[in-house]
């Protein structure tokens, strides 16, 4: 329904107060004269709105009553469902509605101008408009049906669709000499932007609870690393030589309160697992111990570096809310095992593609790009980035190792860790937290035995088998291959279900208990598989690769190494040979064995020396390459 | 728990028809791991519930915790039904059992909720002896603050739910209501030797869990000079 302006000043009384009309800057009229127009509008409406009378209002500023009551009706009048001008009616010659067309379209006979004619046109041709609109929406929605439109195109299915609904030929658009075509390219434009807007997602935003004690939220996060490395490998021939790896991923974990870096682990794949997830996990509850530093230059800063070097009892905080974004290996049910049962914390997956809110974690990565985009390997922060490598380098190996990158890490976080912080009032990160140790009530977690919190250690029901047509002891089936043990030797275990515990990383025995709790000893694969300790993702591999090509089966794991040493001038095939050259030569494994099996039991001395022992880096090894 | 209600209106009866369950026992429904990825949800381990809780979305997660800290709520599981009603499938966000009466709560943004859905529910869930609600999230994030003050105390006693605490309890309890002026957190936690003082401070969580005693945490989170007073 139309309001005049009396009925809207009636309907909202707050109106008449020119106050609580929106303000406007008079330098925004583009002259004096306009200036003086706009004032002396304003100076009417306020005296109409205080009370005075039209005429003598009209009479003191000279103009017309009939002329005061439309601009008090191009202020408030209008539809009671549109909001009224207010201040934007004041501004002389301001266009306050589009212009509409009144007469008919043009023709030949009767020729009355193209003013405001698309439009009209819009309105009255049959199904124009839709035509039109559903030809843009098609190419903006990428529709296979669609095409990749132009003004001049779109142009052409216009003239087209009128003559198909027969338009006579002697009105607009073909009494004009250029058809509609600029008029229809504005549209076309107009439409096209409205369509690409972004679509209006109701996400109430809710004030954040902004939190200032340390370890109450957790930001987690990898980024494959901007930087190529190398790792120096003994060929056949007893040579150094240099091979370029693939690119390495690094996680962080930092505190949102303290913006500390809590701990980093470097996976050496560009798709990290499970494991890797673990192994950062496991930096939170274990004291932090410094890397034996090689690279000339390189030290740690005086003290502790990360707070699980501070005291003790940092390992045992309680973790609050781990957030981590929404890639498929923090789902994994290890890390919700480890995080939600072990360590009784909250696991948070955000909103896909909503980096921001987890912005403590992704303006770490911001600050670890400084460093790796120094080096002359780096690939820069996209494709076109001029500092990335040039082709000339990039056909030989990098001068940066993978134990430099390491250490250039570690030390960094380090430096991190102590910097004094603007936004933590000039403390370091590693202030606040030894400052809320001393001072807040955080917290612990009871002691646990040692193992309790060692993420790597799983348990599994598992089912003991016998075949009868083999004279075989009993066995279970564990990751592909078959173990077997003494404490098995019992007919009353076969197809009962048992429990096995194991290491993830160290996969060579497994330690099995009976449903009543009984010991049941150590489980062993078989011997071709206890050469070397290998995780649980290594012995994946194997059998995927196996598929397709063929190993020793009499020592796979050795086969496996030899496999990727000949494939080594790939570089993801050489990355993955100084991962599993790292895991062999680990050897570790934490279960606690029994005599029982003593005669059966892994050996767990390190292998000789492999040909990928990789030497640490030194300046004299630059000297030898230039040599 | 209440009688299940007689029905005899012959449109409520054909209402309930369309409703199909398979059981009634509220049992946590998996999330689809699809699911888990693309929306904020949150997992979290409860003294009230059995198993690792999933939660859809921040306000479910914070209701979970308020509803632990209920000392009437005796337990809680999320997503506990699924329901076919006719074509559609419908998952609640809450089962709680609050002195003896079973609530089936579903959370929405200013308590909007289908209205065709709700007036089938809420009979349908009457019949079998539970009432329905909507809650409004707004209401639930009004107390978000307090309930993230809660949540490290929570988080512990997980953790320390097979520590035995039981005469330490005891001696806590009476200390409390046999001192006159205010009792402290400080009072029962020594800050230089958190060891010697873990089984009090296991024991001072669990008092506050259950309601024994009482804590304002709306405003400031757990510390050493938070009062404790016995609840009556």
């Amino acid at each position: 329904m139309y309001l005049t302006w009396q009925q809207r000043l009636a309907e909202d009384t707050s109106l008449r107060d020119l106050a609580n009309w929106p303000g406007i800057a008079t330098y925004q009229c583009e002259s004096s004269k306009y200036r003086r127009q706009f004032l002396r509008n304003q100076q009417i409406v306020a005296r109409v709105l205080a009370g005075d009378k039209q005429s003598e209002v009209a009479n003191a500023v000279g103009v017309s009553p009939s002329w005061i009551s439309r601009l008090l009706s191009r202020c408030l009048g209008g539809e009671d469902s549109t909001p009224p001008r207010l201040t934007a009616g004041l501004i002389p010659y301001n266009h306050l509605a589009s212009g509409q067309r009144r007469s008919p379209l043009s023709s030949v006979t009767k020729p009355r101008g193209a003013r405001c004619s698309f439009s009209h046109l819009l309105t009255v041709a049959q199904g124009l408009k839709a035509y039109l609109d559903n030809e843009i929406k098609k190419d903006v929605g990428d529709d296979k049906r669609g095409q990749n439109l132009t003004p001049k195109t779109l142009h052409q299915a216009f003239i087209n669709h009128l003559i198909s609904i027969h338009w006579p030929r002697d009105t607009y658009p073909f009494t004009e000499e250029k058809r509609g075509a600029e008029s229809l390219r504005r549209y076309y434009h107009l439409m096209r932007a409205q369509l690409t807007m972004p679509k209006d997602n109701y996400c109430p935003t809710q004030p954040r609870v902004q939190t200032d004690r340390i370890f109450s939220e957790i930001e987690i996060d990898s980024q494959t690393m901007d930087v190529f490395t190398q790792a120096a490998i003994i060929d056949t021939h007893g040579n150094l030589k240099p091979v370029r790896l693939s690119r390495v991923s690094l996680y962080l974990a930092r505190d949102v309160a303290s913006k500390c870096y809590l701990g980093y682990w470097i996976a050496f794949t560009k798709h990290p697992n499970q494991d890797d997830v673990l192994a950062l996990l496991k930096q939170l509850v274990t004291p932090w111990s410094p890397m034996t530093l090689t690279t000339p230059g390189l030290t740690y800063p005086p003290g502790p570096c990360f707070p699980t070097a501070l005291d003790e009892t940092v390992c045992r905080l309680t973790l609050g809310i781990v957030k981590f974004d929404n890639a498929f290996v923090h789902s994994a049910g290890t890390v919700r095992d480890f995080v939600c049962n072990r360590l009784g914390a909250t696991l948070n997956f955000g909103l896909p593609k909503q980096p921001k809110g987890r912005h403590v974690i992704e303006q770490a990565f911001a600050r670890v790009n400084q460093i790796t985009h120094r080096f002359k390997s780096t690939t820069g922060s996209h494709p076109r980035d001029p500092i990335k490598e040039s082709q000339k380098l990039s056909k030989f190996p990098p001068l940066l190792s993978l134990k430099v990158l390491e250490e250039v890490v570690s030390v960094f976080l380090a430096e991190e860790n102590a910097r004094l912080l603007p936004q933590l009032e000039h403390h370091s990160p590693l202030d606040i937290v030894a400052n809320q140790l001393a001072n807040c009530y955080l917290l612990l977690r009871p002691r646990m035995p040692e193992n309790a919190l060692n993420p790597f250690i799983e348990e599994r029901q598992i089912r003991v088998c016998k075949t009868k047509a083999e004279q075989r002891s009993p066995y279970v089936h564990f990751e592909y291959l078959r173990y077997s043990g003494r404490g098995l030797n019992h007919a009353h275990l076969i197809g009962q279900m048992i429990l096995i515990r194991f290491d993830r990383r160290d996969i060579r025995s497994l330690h099995a208990y009976s449903s009543k709790g009984e010991d049941l000893g150590s489980l062993l694969a078989p011997r071709s598989w206890q050469r070397y300790a290998h995780s649980l993702k290594t012995r994946k591999a194997i059998f995927k690769l196996n598929q397709d090509a063929s190993f020793d089966r009499s020592d796979p794991l050795l086969g496996y190494f030899s496999y990727l040493d000949e494939h080594k001038a790939l570089p993801a095939y050489a990355l993955e040979l100084v991962r599993v050259n790292r895991e062999y030569n680990a050897g570790v494994i934490e279960l606690p064995e029994t005599p029982a099996t003593a005669e059966l039991s892994v050996s767990h001395r390190r292998p000789a020396t492999t040909k990928t022992d990789v030497p640490a880096w030194s300046s004299t090894m630059v000297c030898r390459r230039r040599r | 728990m209440p009688r299940p209600q007689r029905i005899t209106d012959p449109s409520t009866l054909e209402t309930l028809a369309r409703v199909k369950i398979d059981s009634l026992i509220p049992s946590q429904q998996a999330t689809a791991p699809s699911f888990l990825r693309s929306a904020n949800c949150y997992q979290q381990r409860f003294i009230k519930c059995a198993e690792i809780c999933t939660f859809h979305c921040e306000p479910e997660f914070i209701h979970a915790i308020l509803l632990e800290l209920d000392p009437e709520v005796s337990v809680f599981v999320p997503q506990p039904f699924l329901l076919r009603i006719g074509r559609r499938r419908y998952t609640p966000d809450m089962y709680a059992m609050r002195e003896g009466q079973a609530y089936v709560l579903e959370l929405k943004p200013d308590g909007e909720f289908d209205p065709g859905l709700h007036q089938t529910l809420t009979p349908f869930f009457a019949h079998h002896g539970l009432i329905f609600d909507v809650v409004a999230n707004e209401t639930i994030m009004k107390r978000e603050t307090e309930a993230l003050h809660w949540l490290p105390l929570i988080q512990a006693l997980v953790v320390a739910r097979d520590v035995d605490t039981q005469s330490e309890e005891g001696r806590i309890w009476q200390a409390c209501c046999a001192r006159s002026g205010t009792t402290q957190v400080g009072d029962f936690v020594h800050p230089g030797d958190r060891d010697r003082t873990m089984l009090s401070e296991v024991a001072l969580h669990r008092l506050l869990h259950n309601g024994s005693l009482c804590a304002d945490l709306s405003r400031a989170p757990f510390a050493y000079d938070t009062e404790l007073r016995p609840c009556t």
